[in-house]
């Protein structure tokens, strides 16, 4: 029951401001930060009985649907879903905090906000294929008004091609679903249970991989099903690049852990050189596109092309140390293999996880805190901001450090350890994504030597960030911290789910 | 011996940095120094009540903080480790530190942001303790990557001048490059020994696979020649000069530019596993010597010539790791942090006299102005000269004998060449900036006052006497002291010999000074020649460094940004994205035949979808 709470309470909330008076715009911010916060608090408050030691699902709550076809309204956490959960609940919380100040259409912001809070969380609980699907899809209706409303001055262009281009994607993904369902013969729609008993020949594992495959490698986005993205973070108000970052990418490659791999390991094997290829790919080329913008929420954007890379590696480097095992007779190594696999999954993990904080605080500072005062996003026009507004300066300095991967900070950990786990599978393309780092570096120092120091404009002067700006940064600073400091506190959840993974990948 | 120390070490500098930080616009300038100070100094006295429980238990000290990972075949566990290599680091640090520390708060006091000025340099030593003091190579790296940060943050301090913006992004630059290096070494490393903790890493080399052992130490040199300034990732040192004077002191004493020193002696298990690579660092080692001391002789700002010359001795301290003389290179580590903060600061108090000014063309005269700062820099450059019976001389000594020992005739030939131009371009410099008549008139400075004047006459004594505790064949602290660290791992330190080898470094001193006595003394001809602005190429380059930075900057980097702007301005909008929305158009030409049975955007498009999707379902389901 928590999870159907916390999944349907933001669109119960949003039912409910229906019924608020449009005038009091007040009221609205309110009772939609009042409503994430409750949810989150629930999130939360999961924290003690969840059981870290337990790969399996938890919280689980199944009931029949459309039991003719076997549908049911399955939901459940593990050590995959869980942390998302915590992610969503407080960027959501933060988006909306980032949103105050929305100057129309109130109402209808704060009420699509809401429901795209329980299109994301139910995307992370749900264990059907129907309801998983379904949940995916009302993603892109709140973002589609979100960005084509109170979007920027492209808002229409970028708002159709973000819902055109995904919906290819899960178009083809639905394909996949039925196949896969008629395919199983098992007259269940269930996740878990088709992942668990079907039995796939290798043939149509490779179809079916390739049909997930397409329909979440758009939303990651891996290249080159990209372009959308810096459309629409671009386009798209604070409150929503936050969220598109912070959490609808990861939706992506959630998919890959929860379905496509676990599904189709022979379909990953098949396909897992062709993705770590186009993860080294977004890694690099996304680092390099970011470096050339002028434009800095577009060099934001395309550095989470950059930073998703690592984590479709780490997922093609389960894949990659499952193909060494085979063949080998030796346990010890086959252990230290499926070691290797563990060590990428996990850091892809993390990497999603630290993503998904680290991008939203740049998102905040880039579209909110500097764009409220300097009213640019142009590098070229701004400057000094370190003597203008010190604190918020520093405050973009942590971010661009943490988004550099800054040993002692988040973002190093995933990367780290999907360095360690990818290497021994995909040699050559590791050390490539490794050298992306100094580019990684380069342009987030290039970008802080133009934004935040030299003079800059002499006659600008802003005040420095405000309580709201900090209550939004400050929680992301610190989870930041504390994730890059004490990586254990998130692996150990991460980890017994992600080795259970890794041994269903490996058949055992 | 477990202990519960050694945190403090790091707990007191990262506690300044923060109340200094929060408090900065709150505190009194006085006050800042104060407890940026107090905050190093406290750090200092537990480096020395550790090293007295070391000499106590006659173990390692070690204390266990908490498992920085954990999960299915790896684990990371988070600890320090108080051996002889790591307090002799840390009581650098921290003591040179503190000194740094005690001087900036004169130095900068009138600056607007002091505050903000400490809070830095606390963070600074904090990362650096760390880095020294971690049990294993994730603990490193995090100290190590901290340590470029508050590079970064120091040498970009004052950062609304354009120059200190690009030579603080440099520096991190190349700083990254090295980490780049380190981070695919622990790759390697975790394959070859499970694990990053120094004890398994350090047991397991010399029984590891060859070819993975020698890419290991060829990696972290990478990383070490771009934190120590050494060939080829040298060119962000001499513009970190940017950063204020005491910035300079620590970074070239205590923190930060030693640290690759350290990496190698930490790490020498894997050098002693590994003849390439060890060949690889004394190489690296005696061409930096040489070409930063080459590249000194022609520098006209006075902190680039010690800049050039920080590069220079850590040459030296990295030929003496290369040769496996590992007490011979950490002496030097320590009589070098006292003789070169003690010019650094020097120079600070000359540039602080003369109102900001720092080329060396324009000074002259100033021994008579500045008797304490003439007498404390003399001393400061026959100690990096290398005469007896400075420090420099018998740390610089040992070294050198060390490598003629172990047979590496080419090596001791460049590193007495070395001694010949370090002698030179010091008394050079030191005859430019204090002899003769002064060339511009630069109204009166004030002299500095005793917070600056203290730590510099203490570095003076030091860098009198350090060089005592290892006269040869009489007394012999540092290897005695450190030689434990090494036969932990069952490592017998080689020493070189005493006798000609020691007439011959003297005699190339001596020359050397005596060349620049003779040019630069008070009548020399070389005064006026360097006026004349002209010079040959050959004179342009040494000037330049071999234009090695300019072939970075405009090579490589504009090579990367020139591929970036193809990517991002030309890929990017045009094929890829172009190819996306050629599609897009492809089907909305089809869908408008559609589009007049169906009015809205969205439902046309849905509708071609979904008969896309039933054409791929067909497809799907016959095969």
């Amino acid at each position: 029951m928590t999870l159907t709470f916390i999944v349907f309470l933001p669109l119960l909330g949003a039912l409910v401001s229906l019924f608020l008076p449009k005038e009091n715009h007040d009221i609205h911010r309110k009772w939609a930060l009042i409503v994430s916060l409750v949810a989150l608090a629930v999130v939360l408050g999961m924290w003690g009985p969840f059981d870290a030691g337990n790969p399996g699902i938890q919280f689980e709550q199944r009931a029949n649907w459309i039991p003719s076809i076997g549908v049911s309204y399955h939901v459940g956490v593990d050590g995959i879903s869980y942390p998302m959960l915590i992610i969503t609940g407080l960027v959501s919380v933060l988006a909306i905090l980032a949103s105050w100040n929305i100057d129309h259409r109130q109402k209808e912001f704060f009420a699509w906000m809401l429901v795209l809070q329980t299109a994301m969380y139910g995307v992370f609980v749900a264990l059907d294929y129907i309801l998983f699907f379904l949940f995916w899809e009302l993603l892109l209706v709140p973002m589609y008004f979100i960005i084509g409303i109170w979007g920027g001055p492209k808002r229409e262009y970028a708002a159709i091609k973000f819902f055109i281009y995904t919906l290819v994607g899960s178009a083809i993904m639905l394909v996949g679903i039925l196949a896969t369902y008629l395919k199983a013969g098992l007259g269940t729609f269930d996740i878990v249970t088709i992942a668990q008993q079907a039995n796939f020949d290798p043939r149509f594992q490779f179809w079916a991989f390739l049909a997930f495959f397409i329909g979440f490698a758009v939303k990651v986005p891996m290249w080159p099903f990209h372009t959308w993205l810096p459309d629409a973070h671009v386009e798209a108000p604070t409150g929503g690049s936050m969220l598109l970052a912070g959490i609808l990418l990861k939706t992506g490659t959630y998919g890959f852990f929860r379905i496509a791999f676990p599904t189709f390991p022979e379909g990953a094997d098949a396909f897992k050189w062709l993705m770590a290829l186009l993860s080294v790919i977004s890694i690099i080329y996304g680092a390099l596109a970011a470096m050339a913008q002028r434009d800095l929420k577009k060099m934001v954007a395309y550095s989470s092309v950059s930073h998703m890379g690592f984590v479709t590696l780490g997922l093609a480097a389960a894949a990659g140390a499952v193909a060494q095992a085979k063949g080998v007779g030796d346990a010890t190594v086959i252990g230290q293999l499926l070691a290797n696999g563990s060590m990428a999954l996990n850091g892809a993990m993390y990497v999603m996880i630290s993503h998904g904080l680290i991008s939203p605080l740049l998102f905040f500072l880039v579209g909110s805190v500097l764009y409220d005062r300097a009213h640019t996003r142009m590098m070229d026009e701004m400057g000094g901001y370190f003597s203008k507004i010190p604190v918020a300066g520093t405050i973009l300095a942590f971010a661009a450090f943490a988004n550099l991967g800054l040993p002692g900070l988040s973002g190093f950990v995933g990367e780290f350890f999907t360095f360690v786990g990818s290497f021994p599978a995909f040699r050559t393309l590791v050390i490539i994504a490794a050298l992306g780092l100094a580019v990684t570096a380069g342009y987030h120092l290039w970008m802080m030597q133009r934004v935040l120091m030299g003079e800059g404009k002499k006659e600008e002067s802003f005040p420095d960030i405000n309580g709201r700006e900090l209550a939004v940064s400050v929680p992301l600073m610190v989870l930041i911290v504390l994730l890059g400091v004490y990586p254990a506190l998130a692996l150990s959840i991460l980890d017994p789910a992600v080795s259970q993974l890794m041994l269903k990948l490996g058949g055992m | 011996m477990e202990t519960t120390a050694l945190v403090w070490i790091l707990l007191f500098p990262l506690t300044g940095a923060a109340v200094l930080a929060l408090g900065r616009n709150h505190l009194s300038p006085r006050l800042i120094g104060a407890l940026g100070s107090l905050a190093v100094g406290a750090s200092f006295a537990v480096a020395l009540s550790a090293l007295g429980a070391y000499r106590q238990a006659g173990a390692p000290l070690v204390q266990a903080l908490f498992t920085w990972a954990k999960g299915s075949g790896f684990q990371v566990d988070f600890g320090l480790l108080g051996d002889p290599i790591s307090l002799w680091w840390l009581l650098v640090v921290t003591g040179v530190g503190f000194l740094i520390h005690v001087y900036a708060s004169e130095y900068m006091a009138e600056d607007p942001d002091v505050g903000r000025f400490f809070a830095k340099l606390n963070y600074f030593v904090f990362a650096m303790s760390l880095l020294v003091l971690a049990d294993n190579f994730v603990g490193l790296l995090i100290g190590w990557a901290n340590v470029g940060l508050a590079s970064y943050l120091l040498i970009g301090f004052w950062n609304y001048k354009p120059e200190a913006a690009a030579a603080a992004k440099k520096a991190f630059l190349l700083n990254v490059i090295g980490e780049v290096g380190i981070i695919l070494a622990l790759v390697l490393m975790f394959m070859e020994f499970r694990s990053l903790a120094f004890a398994d890493v350090f047991a397991g080399a010399a029984q590891a696979d060859a070819g993975i052992v020698t890419a290991v130490g060829l990696l972290l040199l990478v990383g070490a020649t771009a934190k120590s300034a050494q060939l080829p990732l040298f060119t962000w040192l001499p513009d970190a000069m940017q950063g204020p004077t005491p910035v300079s002191a620590l970074m070239h004493a205590a923190t930060m530019v030693t640290a690759g020193v350290y990496l190698m002696a930490r790490a020498f298990p894997i050098y002693q596993a590994s003849s390439a690579a060890l060949a690889a660092v004394a190489w690296v080692g005696g061409l930096t010597a040489l070409v930063g001391a080459v590249v000194a002789t022609r520098q006209v700002d006075i902190k680039r010539v010690l800049a050039y010359s920080t590069m220079s001795q850590l040459g030296y301290m990295m030929l003496g790791a290369g040769v496996g003389a590992y007490t011979a290179s950490l002496f030097h580590f320590f009589t070098h942090a006292f003789f070169k903060a003690l010019l650094f600061l020097g120079a600070g108090m000359v540039a602080h006299y003369l109102h900001g000014e720092q080329d060396i063309r324009r000074m002259g005269g100033l021994g008579k102005r500045l008797p304490f700062a003439y007498w404390t820099f003399l001393i400061g450059v026959l100690a990096i000269a290398g005469a007896p019976p400075f420090a420099g001389f018998f740390s610089k000594d040992e070294i050198l004998g060390a490598v003629l020992a172990q047979g590496h005739v080419a090596l001791w030939l460049i590193g007495v060449l070395v001694a010949g131009l370090t002698a030179y371009y010091m008394v050079r410099l030191f005859a430019l900036v204090f002899a003769g008549e002064p060339a511009e008139e630069h109204g009166e400075g004030h002299e500095s006052g005793l917070a600056m004047k203290l730590p510099v006459a203490i570095l003076a004594l030091l860098s009198t006497v350090s060089g005592l505790i290892a006269i040869p064949g009489v007394t012999a602290v540092p290897a005695q002291f450190l030689e434990p660290a090494f036969l932990a791992y069952g490592y017998h330190v080689p020493h070189g010999g005493i006798g000609w080898p020691v007439a011959v470094v003297l005699a190339a001193a001596a020359a050397g000074a005596l060349l620049a006595v003779r040019a630069f003394g008070p009548r020399g001809a070389g005064r006026q020649e360097l006026l004349a602005t002209a010079g040959s190429p050959l004179r342009g380059a040494l000037a330049n460094a071999f234009y090695i930075d300019d072939v970075y900057q405009k090579g490589i980097g504009g090579l990367v940004v020139g591929t970036s702007y193809v990517v991002g301005n030309g890929l990017e909008p045009h094929v890829i994205d172009g190819l996306v929305n050629g599609v897009a158009g492809g089907v909305r030409r089809i869908a408008q035949g559609l589009g007049r049975l169906h009015g809205g955007y969205v439902r046309r498009y849905t509708l071609v979808l979904f008969a896309g999707v039933a054409v791929f379902m067909i497809y799907f389901l016959l095969i």
